[in-house]
């Protein structure tokens, strides 16, 4: 099969637009935007950015949901698996923003195209049929209420393909959960932002795909010799084999060392000797799991299947959650049954909402509860206590059908607070509204990339989420970031280097399809940089350097930063860490006494500032950073708004 | 049969991939002679190859071992590949008859 005239190497080489108010479908050459902005969520900015108006809201027709594969998803360049999904989003009123690994993405480069626009409102429940060059919207009123995983299943049924993949929404999408995520297939999700809020809003229930065609690359000798001597490098990564076993679980014993634990609602930073062997995620996973899961092309395969076999939980079958599920419900909630997690995570999955969302507003109330500011008449005779799994599981239920009190804890810790009022705002901890999941003490680099992130609180972004790593490899660590002390989380030098070199691999590894986890992010003898740009040159013919990465990066963090100071007030004070994590020291643990500095935090943050050419005092971009940049008109934008230096 | 359960696979599909290559040097699961399909039960996911034509709905250009490497492709994108190969070794006698 010939390569079209305009469609490039390694993409689908179409951009779809579904306006889903007057049901058209129509098309563009992704070869207009992929030169300057790579792809996925690089695409999705400049797009989001170019057509939504000032005025716009999260929830209303005018706004616009992006879904885009990764430039090298379809392709078996290591870990190139993960599709983006960007909006306006109803966490934090701005850019919103959220990876998964995607076999959907994948089916969807495979019929031709990178990105879907999705466009306006239904009038009524549907979903979308992509097969190659057939494009249905199709009734989904008989989807509507229905969990994802039922939504799967149908479809798949329906549809007489029980290998399908999809994306979908469950009740908490529908029912505009401010936190609801989107799913793809059962196990893996878009998450934070509230990305599944605003699928809700259009009535679109699901998006399910299945392509045909090839996906050629440039020059392909080089593309298959450089694949697998990148895959090659990851038998060095020493955390490789540990990733496989556990996930991210594996990480627990670091985590308890370096005070790196959620435990009630960050009041404590590590857990309870008794309790970390009771919980201990590895050895749940050693008792259950039944098979092995892996996103596309993946050379390190961190997933597994799971069939619980006793305790109350019994009888569920799941895939795996990874660390984040595990910090963010189960110890923030101080849960004791070791199976919880799992439940936890397959029932948030089930109906679409967040971990973080779900955990950081009941993890909120727990803790009001605790301290007497909610009583029993708010919470609709619940008794919030700690450890309380069955009461646990029922809040997640109560936000996502928007029940009761669960239809104030929908709208995350943040507004939660805000509703509630007495003073409980100190409780809720979040980046400008972005209910929080990261233990923000005792690892400075971390802080950083979590305070600043352009989507709200997040780690993924830009955080260093192998400061606290354990057997660092600062030697190499120290190639890959040009600074010395990635080994030292406590130090605040050099902090903001690493987490604008961060910044770059995050956002490539975005347009690119490939899975963060598979990066420098966590292992230094992981895919870096220069291993991108090979692979990109490779299989696109477009010869790329580290250096043109670093700039494109930069680009498309300045624009995502533009949209935020187009649709929000954050300026300096929403890069701050949460009035806790100021004003507490760790309480107990190898960490204990340990606080944040707030001068050293302003001289670091004041250094980021000057690294990325934005203002101290305020973070506003200046204009020369923009016209730098190619972003000329983005100047005049700002400038327009008074948010220009 | 040429249908294999595979325990240890977690359903990667990087052999899909890389059998299409070996066929066409592009990506393109649907014509790979290797297919990884879901299952219900307890092994996630079985190994599929394609002998000739179609056969239960799925197509593709026939497996051909690979004669002209030294390994197969798809065995050297597997990170389970001793489980793979001897599921190539059980599908290649059962071909010969």
């Amino acid at each position: 099969m010939g390569n079209k005239k305009n469609r490039p190497y390694s993409y689908g080489g179409e951009i779809l637009r579904i306006n889903l108010s007057n049901g058209r479908v129509s098309g563009e050459p992704t070869l207009k935007y992929a030169r300057e902005w790579m792809g996925a969520s690089g695409i999705a900015i400049k797009i989001l950015y170019d057509e939504l108006r000032s005025w716009v809201t999260p929830y209303e027709p005018a706004n616009k949901l992006i879904f885009g594969a990764g430039a090298l998803l379809g392709t078996p360049a290591p870990g190139a698996c993960k599709m983006n999904v960007s909006t306006l989003g109803p966490m934090t009123g701005g850019w919103a923003t959220s990876c998964s690994d995607s076999y959907f993405g994948g089916q969807l480069k495979y019929a031709g195209y990178d990105s879907i626009i999705c466009e306006g409102r239904s009038h009524a429940p549907v979903y979308i049929w992509i097969q190659d060059d057939k494009i249905e919207v199709r009734e989904a009123s008989h989807l509507w209420g229905k969990t994802t995983w039922e939504t799967l299943d149908i479809l798949r049924e329906e549809l007489k393909d029980p290998n399908l993949h999809a994306v979908s929404i469950g009740p908490a999408g529908e029912n505009l959960v401010r936190g609801a995520c989107i799913i793809q297939d059962k196990g893996r999700a878009f998450g934070r932002c509230g990305t599944g809020a605003v699928m809700g809003s259009k009535n679109l229930k699901a998006i399910v795909a299945r392509g045909s065609k090839s996906i050629p690359v440039a020059d392909p000798s080089r593309f298959m010799a450089t694949t697998l001597r990148v895959r090659k490098m990851f038998e060095k990564a020493n955390l490789r084999e540990k990733f496989h076993q556990y996930g991210t679980l594996f990480v627990l014993p670091r985590k308890q060392e370096v005070c790196g634990i959620n435990y009630k609602n960050f009041q404590e930073c590590c857990l309870p000797d008794e309790m970390l062997q009771a919980v201990d995620p590895r050895k749940t996973l050693d008792k259950y799991k039944v098979g092995n899961q892996s996103a596309p092309g993946c050379v390190i395969g961190c997933g597994r299947h799971l069939q619980i076999t006793e305790g109350p939980y019994a009888g569920l079958k799941t895939e795996c959650n990874q660390w984040e599920a595990f910090g963010t419900l189960q110890t923030r909630l101080a849960i004791w049954e070791p199976t919880f997690m799992l439940k936890a995570n397959a029932y948030c999955n089930q109906l679409g909402i967040d971990v973080d969302a779900a955990g950081g507003a009941i993890g909120w109330a727990m803790e009001c509860y605790q301290r007497g500011i909610l009583k029993e008449t708010d919470t609709d005779g619940l008794k919030l206590n700690w450890g309380d799994a069955d009461v646990s599981l029922e809040m997640i239920r109560k936000i996502c059908y928007r029940e009761g009190f669960g239809d104030i804890l929908a709208e995350g810790c943040a507004r939660a607070a805000d509703l509630i009022g007495r003073d409980s705002g100190y409780y809720a901890l979040h980046i400008k509204g972005q209910d929080l999941y990261e233990p923000c003490r005792g690892s400075n680099g971390w802080l950083l990339g979590t305070t600043t992130s352009t989507r709200g609180g997040t780690h993924t972004t830009g955080a260093l989420v192998i400061e606290t790593a354990p057997n660092l490899n600062a030697e190499k660590a120290k190639q890959v970031y040009g600074v010395e002390g990635l080994d030292k989380p406590l130090e605040y030098e050099g902090k903001a280097k690493m987490v604008t070199y961060m910044e770059a691999v995050s956002r490539i590894a975005n347009c690119l399809g490939i899975c963060l986890y598979s990066t420098t992010c966590l292992d230094v003898d992981q895919t870096d940089l220069p291993q991108m740009a090979e692979l990109y040159s490779a299989a696109t013919g477009w010869e790329t350097s580290v250096d043109d990465l670093k700039r494109l990066a930069m680009k498309q963090l300045n624009l995502e930063k533009a949209f935020n100071l187009r649709f929000t007030k954050f300026d300096r004070k929403d890069d701050m860490p949460t009035a806790r994590d100021l004003a507490e020291a760790i309480p107990s643990g190898n960490l204990k006494g340990w606080k944040i500095d707030p001068e050293k935090y302003k001289e670091m943050l004041d250094e980021y500032y000057d690294l990325h050419g934005w203002d101290r005092q305020t973070s506003y971009p200046k204009r020369k950073t923009l016209m730098d940049l190619g972003l000329g008109s983005v100047a005049e934008d700002l400038a327009k708004l008074g948010k220009l230096r | 049969m040429p249908s294999f359960d595979m325990p240890l696979c977690g359903g990667c599909r990087t052999c899909e991939m890389a059998c299409s290559f070996h066929h066409k040097e592009e990506f393109n699961p649907a014509i790979s002679s290797i297919r990884i399909l879901n299952q219900e039960g307890e092994i996630p996911f079985r190994v599929w190859l394609v002998r000739e034509g179609e056969e239960q709905g799925i197509a593709g250009v026939s497996c051909d071992g690979c004669k002209d490497l030294e390994e197969p492709l798809c065995l050297q994108f597997c990170r389970k590949k001793d489980e793979l190969k001897k599921i190539l070794d059980e599908f290649k006698n059962s071909s010969c008859g």
